[in-house]
């Protein structure tokens, strides 16, 4: 080690001093500032006790009574010095908090033989160097507080507290904001932990915070220098765990608003008593709007999945925000998407009519499917309470609550102007929707209905619905589920307010309906007792101006040629009807009839099917006592006057019920009598209104979709008329525009039920078509 | 193969049973209107709810028909005189029709108080009852 001047100094005046001493002392001596210096790193103490010959120095040296207060001096002077020479050559290599340990150690360890220092001396040098650091060596300061937050959050709070006292002792106060800042970070850490996926328990809050009081608090406080009752900071303690909690369920939304929702209704109420401010709440709703189209709002998620999502976000919403404004932004943002879901009225309405176990599984849907729909149905069935707005009391009741004081440092006046006189309005985005409480009233089951378009739609499709049912009745009565929702529809929709002409002939329309069945059981019942009536016979007749059905010479041509037994039962129900009734004579939809029919094969086996009449009327032509029958299209068609296509039809739909079959060469359909499979044969339960979806075999994905697409700009090209007459008038207009004016203008007779992107592809149809020309910012006009 | 029907349930439509109506030529579809409200004949007249028995039809001599509410309001209008509104001839009931069967006697009276009070003896015949249908 080179010496420096002072060293050497240093060193010769201790030699100096010793006076007569020096000459036999003069190694010792050396030997012991050697072992005392901490930059002789070779040849000094090294962290080990002193040998046997620095013993001796020590003790004549220095731990003497006669040692001379001058030496002594200059002794404590060279310590100080080397710690120093040592301290600022190497503090640059401290990093972390055990190096400081060890070089804190490493500097006191020799002093520990040596009685050089008073009491306070030593440590005053040691908070100087400490000082030093913190100031002057930024990373190590980092690291340290760092090392600090760590050992706290393991809950190391033994060497928590050394670090603490280091870091108090370096800064020279008490570092109670650090220390706070830190105890808040444990309580995201363990809020976190205890939070996360506590749906179904009341009062986590309170709970959660108990438990880290009970296990932290006594600790911490002894940290923080306070007394345990320093209600100050318990309470921000309180507050960060309710921040805390706000945030973690705001990050959960999704799940809690939807996923978990009757299970998670305590963390929502929860919730509810914690949201305080309007801006909180927006977060909230604005996070679980992103999450729902994230998660539900895409194409491979049913629509009756997204009904249920919707209901059951609905629901946790309203059990959220008690002011009920918030609800309607999901109502607007699910709509559109909605809009483009045809079959969203229909999977309502299964699921308020509660078919998602009985009638959906009939028609061959998944179970899965079902499952949902009867979920739905449970969700829905529940929402036709009134909203009770208790929590609207206890609201208000809080805000009396409020302290007039709030903090004691600000003057009364200005408290006063805080609370009463300065208002700064609610986020605009919250106010869309007026609280009116007429509104909530009627429930939650309005709120669903807001999602649809109009009421007409569902109107309507609740009497496609309907009138389907009755068609397919197999009886005379109606099912209460029928009943029930029709009374709620009536009730909830309107039906009964007659706001337009169009509602009042809807509900009339279902007056009659049910009256013609009514009246068609009555009937039925008489004319069973006509003698030698065929009683397997259960008419239904209805006034067909009602029903939507065409009675007269369109149709005409799906009047099939009925086998003779049939068409003599018939006409002799036909005949007491015109006895029964004066005036009037029936007309037979064989389309909409329904029969149960029995199949006996030649070898014996039989089977069952429930299919439209006229369906059975074309199998009826295979009919034979014995043998097999073979028959072409044409011959079918000939015999029961039919045409080819809808034969065809019918023939693809027996061929896919395994009941003909089909010989290519010959162009023969032939019935299946033979046939060993009889295992395949399934009972078809394909009524009517379905058998319109069995294509012809030879359709392929494609074809199917440029057919699709051919009767979509088909049907468009009907209120094409409209649309041109709307851009003459105003210029260009955006497709959504266009879309909702075509839904006021065009007649219900002409039916407009496309959808905006269906509407669009007929616009871009119709830019190819040179017809229209598109804008920059997606409007389109017409081409002058 | 043999094909059994073993429970039927056939639907069927009523209509009234006009006629002649089989054999008519239909021009512009306005044939199966009541020309009083311009409502179909199986359909119902503006005060009615139900069709069928609630709201009959009647069909006239000059082969009008009309419901017979539409044309019982007609004939208790003075300006009616008694008067098919399509064909301004007298109105009467057609006779040997199943439709106007039960509608007589509810005409009738009707019939009798709106004819004119001067006419010829031709049309006095009609005041009574029993000529109400010719």
């Amino acid at each position: 080690m080179v010496s420096t001047n002072e060293e050497t100094q240093l060193v010769e005046q201790l030699h100096y001093t010793l006076g007569d001493l020096d000459a036999s002392f003069s190694d010792d001596l050396e030997g012991l500032l050697t072992w005392l210096n901490p930059n002789e790193t070779q040849s000094n103490h090294q962290l080990r006790p002193p040998i046997l010959r620095i013993k001796s120095a020590i003790k004549t040296l220095v731990n003497n009574k006669n040692a001379q207060e001058p030496f002594l001096d200059l002794l404590r002077q060279f310590v100080v010095y080397q710690t120093r020479v040592h301290f600022f050559s190497n503090f640059r290599s401290l990093v972390h908090f055990k190096d400081l340990q060890k070089l804190e150690r490493y500097y006191e360890f020799p002093l520990r033989f040596l009685e050089l220092f008073g009491d306070g001396e030593w440590t005053e040098e040691i908070s100087g160097f400490r000082n030093y650091l913190i100031f002057y060596h930024p990373v190590l300061a980092r690291n340290v507080k760092l090392r600090l937050k760590q050992l706290i959050l393991e809950d190391d709070f033994e060497m928590a507290m050394k670090v603490y006292s280091w870091l108090c002792s370096a800064e020279g106060h008490s570092l109670t904001q650090l220390l706070v800042d830190i105890i808040l970070a444990k309580v995201k850490v363990f809020a976190s932990k205890e939070f996360s996926a506590e749906f179904t328990r009341r009062f986590v809050i309170m709970e959660t915070y108990n438990s880290f009081m009970a296990s932290f608090w006594s600790t911490l406080s002894t940290m923080l220098e306070c007394p345990e009752d320093n209600h100050e900071i318990t309470k921000e303690i309180y507050e960060s765990f309710e921040a805390q909690f706000i945030e973690i369920r705001t990050r959960q939304a999704f799940d809690i608003f939807v996923t978990e929702y009757p299970n998670s209704k305590p963390t929502l109420l929860e919730l509810r008593a914690v949201l305080k401010s309007p801006s909180k709440y927006t977060q909230l709703i604005t996070e679980l709007l992103v999450q729902f189209e994230a998660r539900v709002l895409k194409p491979s998620v049913t629509t009756v999945e997204i009904l249920l999502s919707y209901v059951k976000a609905i629901k946790s919403i309203l059990t959220v925000d008690i002011s009920n404004r918030y609800f309607q932004l999901l109502t607007n943002f699910v709509r559109p998407y909605l809009m483009e879901r045809r079959d969203a009225v229909v999977s309502f309405l299964n699921a308020m009519l509660g078919m998602g176990t009985i009638e959906h599984r009939e028609s061959g849907t998944k179970v899965s499917q079902a499952n949902i729909t009867s979920q739905l149905s449970k969700e829905i069935s529940d929402s036709y309470q009134p909203i009770f707005t208790t929590t609207m009391e206890s609201s208000s009741h809080s805000q009396q609550q409020y302290t007039p004081i709030r903090a004691t440092g600000e003057p009364v006046c200005s408290q006063v102007i805080a609370r009463f006189l300065e208002w700064s309005p609610e986020p605009s985005d919250s106010i869309q929707f007026n609280g009116d409480n007429s509104f909530m009233s009627e429930g939650i089951f309005n709120i669903i209905i807001e999602l649809f378009d109009s009421r007409d739609v569902i109107i309507a499709e609740f009497l496609r619905l309907f009138k389907e049912k009755l068609f397919n009745l197999r009886g005379y009565r109606l099912e209460t589920n029928w009943h029930s929702s029709l009374k709620i529809l009536k009730e909830r929709v309107g039906l009964n307010k007659f706001s337009n002409a169009q509602d009042f002939s809807n509900v009339n329309n279902i007056d009659v309906m049910l009256r013609d069945i009514k009246q068609s059981e009555d009937l039925c019942c008489e004319m069973h007792k006509i003698p030698n009536i065929n009683v397997d016979i259960v008419p239904k007749i209805i006034s067909y101006l009602f029903w939507g059905i065409v009675s007269d010479s369109e149709s005409s041509s799906r009047e099939v040629v009925l086998p003779t037994k049939l068409d003599h039962d018939m006409t002799i129900y036909k005949n007491n009807y015109a006895k029964m009734k004066k005036g009037r004579k029936l007309r037979l939809h064989p389309a909409q009839s329904l029969v149960k029919i029995r199949l006996t094969c030649a070898n014996g086996r039989t089977s069952r099917h429930e299919v439209s009449m006229d369906k059975a009327v074309i199998l009826s032509c295979f009919s034979s006592e014995h043998e097999s029958k073979s028959l072409t299209l044409e011959e079918v068609s000939a015999k029961v006057d039919v045409e080819k296509e809808f034969v065809q039809q019918v023939l693809n739909f027996w061929l896919q019920a395994s009941v003909l079959t089909y010989d290519h060469e010959s162009g023969l359909y032939c019935t299946l009598d033979h046939g060993e499979n009889s295992d395949d044969v399934k009972s078809s339960r394909m009524l009517g209104s379905t058998g319109s979806t069995i294509h012809g075999r030879n359709d392929s994905g494609a074809a199917a979709v440029r057919s699709q697409q051919q009767e979509l700009f088909q049907s468009m090209e009907r209120v094409w008329p409209f649309i041109k007459g709307m851009l003459t008038n105003l210029g260009s207009m955006k497709p959504e525009k266009i879309h909702s004016f075509l839904k006021m203008a065009v007649p219900k007779e002409m039916g407009f039920t496309a959808t905006v992107s269906q509407l669009e592809s007929f616009l871009c149809h119709m830019v190819d078509e040179n017809q229209l020309e598109s804008t920059a910012s997606g409007a389109f006009k017409l081409v002058k | 193969m043999l094909l059994e029907f073993e429970k039927v349930y056939p639907v069927f439509s009523w209509s009234w049973d006009i006629p002649g109506d089989e054999n008519a030529v239909k021009e512009n579809g306005d044939e199966d209107l009541c020309g009083i409200c311009r409502v179909s004949y199986n359909g119902t007249c503006p005060s009615c709810k139900y069709p069928g028995d609630d709201c009959p039809l009647v069909i006239g001599e000059c082969n009008h028909n009309f419901h017979v509410h539409c044309i019982q309001q007609w004939l208790d209008t003075p300006t009616a005189k008694g008067l098919c509104p399509m064909c301004r001839q007298p109105f009467s009931l057609k006779r040997n029709v199943a439709i106007n069967e039960f509608q007589m006697g509810r005409l009738a009276k009707v019939l009798i108080n709106s004819q004119p009070a001067t006419l010829n003896d031709d049309q006095d015949m009609m005041m009574e009852p029993e000529f109400v249908v010719r």
